[in-house]
């Protein structure tokens, strides 16, 4: 895999997990 | 403000301005006049894509919505990250090895010169009212929060950006973009801590208060086309948007055009990927921490001073005075149920809790019912239908509550969004205008010089007519509102013809044209006679004009075949 590929996957990787955080943070608040 | 906030705000404008000129190297050609010589940095290209993107109007605006709305709005941005690794894929590699000034050149290479001279024609006009709105809308806000004049407020956003723009193209917008850049990042977490140290609750318990008046829902699975933000449009219909909007608008593509290769390119395009919505998730959490911030100290029941002082002059003069004592009885009932509220958490029992959450949030629900008849008031009063006091918490907090100093610097950030906006319009606007119609139709050949002449005349002028617009803004109101709108209509349709170059391979520039008349018509359709939400006209842009476009190429090949 390309550098390039990489960089990808780890945006693909930080987006899931933001927004993972985002519906943890509705879930644990209401 | 204080005499050490106007230091600060006059201070750092004179020193980013300068900074940003002094940088500027090989401008005297228009490659390193539009595309600095792609010799810019990945990071500084990405912050300056970040910077374009961020106005005036997210730092005024969006964190309102924040206070009143709450996190709703960042489902708006769920698609920006993939929106980003598929243009990095597919557009960037595409524009940045065909060595183009602008977008549009490329669909000239592929196409032809009308399709060329259509889509950027629709990126002029609608990109140089914008440029008008762009600053006339916290122009209107800053001089009636700073009591200054409102054509001295415009003219003190635009006129830095027309010189520095006008002088040192691409390199000085770049450079001035990072500085603003950082000095609103420091603004905005200044704002968010000011709010959380101000609130005598732990911040789980002010979130909690938050969440009990629906201000911290992120996720709304609701499939309902007319209904902007939901988790379906913010992924599917944002997409499109943003696609054509950092793919295919000129005002974006420059920016990362500057940089040294293909990847580093890419490299600024990821870097929204990744902080895009932290970032917008700070400017919306700062209207939420606002909000619980004003539930322990009263706010005003406008926070429109001048609305405030008409309201107490006019003929409603005693209804609002009434307002105003309901306002404080119910102001302090709601800090009544905020303190149980946060009793109850203490305490641990979920039941309690439940309770004291249903009762604060029926006490803001008496709070927001009061504010909403004060605010018809202030539109009867005004004679203005479309005032909303939304736009004025933020400003007013700012003045009201920060350090000395600090205000200085918000203020300057809040001017430096606009003004930074501007400039990449401006430095954009220039370059379509020299390139795609000056140098395409009116001179194809002369010194660079010369072109380099006409780009700062051109970027001079279109500075002007932004100026001009922000101030005659008021009378110009509904013009520039069909003017958005129009621009609204053919985002999806440009991504449209963009997919047709670069994955339909038989796509003809015949069919391209026809397609984009086909699909600006349908997204005019859908806009004036449903209640389709705006996000999803970019889809019904793009899908048409990639249908329509593969027919007329079929018939187009066809008849070249049998003629």
């Amino acid at each position: 895999m390309s550098d390039m590929h990489r960089s990808y996957v780890r945006v693909l990787a930080t987006w899931a997990i933001t927004l993972l955080g985002l519906y943890a943070l509705q879930r644990y608040f209401s | 403000m204080h005499l050490v906030d106007w230091i600060v705000l006059l201070g750092l404008s004179a020193w980013i301005i300068h900074d940003g000129l002094k940088r500027t190297k090989d401008s005297q050609e228009l490659e390193g006049y539009f595309l600095a010589k792609r010799s810019i940095p990945w990071w500084a290209a990405g912050l300056s894509v970040m910077a374009t993107q961020l106005s005036a109007i997210t730092m005024i605006g969006t964190t309102g919505q924040g206070y009143t709305d709450g996190l709703r709005f960042i489902q708006f941005y769920y698609a920006l990250p993939l929106a980003m690794v598929v243009l990095s894929l597919t557009l960037v590699p595409f524009f940045y090895r065909s060595g183009v000034y602008t977008a549009y050149e490329y669909l000239e290479t592929r196409f032809d010169s009308k399709t060329r001279s259509l889509t950027s024609l629709l990126f002029l006009i609608s990109r140089g009212m914008s440029c008008g709105a762009v600053i006339s809308a916290p122009a209107v806000v800053l001089s009636l929060v700073l009591d200054w004049n409102l054509t001295a407020t415009a003219l003190a956003i635009s006129l830095p950006a027309v010189v520095y723009t006008m002088f040192g193209g691409v390199q000085a917008v770049t450079w001035t973009d990072v500085k603003i850049m950082v000095i609103i990042i420091v603004g905005l977490v200044a704002v968010v801590l000011t709010a959380v140290l101000g609130v005598p609750v732990s911040v789980g318990d002010g979130l909690t208060m938050a969440a009990a008046t629906g201000r911290l829902q992120t996720f709304d699975f609701s499939f309902d086309l007319t209904n902007q933000y939901t988790f379906w449009s913010g992924t599917i219909a944002a997409l499109f948007l943003f696609c054509s909007y950092f793919g295919t608008d000129q005002s974006q593509v420059q920016r990362y055009l500057t940089a040294r290769s293909v990847d580093e390119a890419r490299h600024s395009l990821l870097m929204s990927a990744y902080w895009k919505i932290p970032l917008q998730l700070l400017v919306l959490l700062l209207g939420v921490l606002v909000f619980v911030f004003y539930v322990f100290t009263p706010p005003p029941l406008l926070f429109s001073k001048t609305e405030t002082q008409r309201l107490q002059r006019g003929e409603h003069a005693a209804t609002y005075a009434a307002l105003e004592s309901e306002f404080t009885a119910a102001l302090a009932a709601r800090r009544d149920a905020a303190t149980a509220l946060a009793a109850a958490r203490d305490d641990g029992d979920p039941g309690r809790i439940e309770g004291q959450r249903a009762a604060f949030r029926s006490r803001n629900q008496d709070i927001d019912r009061i504010r909403a008849r004060a605010t018809a008031l202030a539109r009867d009063t005004s004679r203005d239908r479309r005032f909303s006091d939304v736009n004025y918490i933020t400003p007013t907090f700012i003045l009201t509550q920060l350090p000395v100093g600090l205000v200085g610097l918000l203020m300057l950030a809040i001017i430096m969004a606009a003004t930074d906006t501007i400039a990449g319009e401006l430095n954009s606007l220039s370059t379509a205008t020299v390139i795609d119609f000056y140098k395409r139709w009116a001179k194809p050949t002369a010194t660079d010089a010369h072109y380099l002449t006409v780009s700062k005349v051109a970027t001079g002028l279109w500075g002007l007519f932004a100026c001009a617009v922000a101030v005659w803004a008021a009378e110009l109101g509904s013009l520039i509102e069909v003017v958005n709108r129009f621009g609204s209509f053919f985002y999806g349709s440009i991504l449209g013809v963009f997919i047709l170059a670069i994955g339909v391979p038989f796509a003809t520039g015949h069919g391209a044209f026809v397609g984009l008349i086909a699909g600006m018509s349908a997204v005019a359709w859908v806009a004036s006679s449903t209640n389709v939400a705006f996000l999803w006209q970019n889809v019904v842009g793009a899908v048409v004009v990639v249908v329509v476009g593969i027919v007329a190429s079929g018939f187009s090949r066809k008849s070249l075949t049998s003629g």
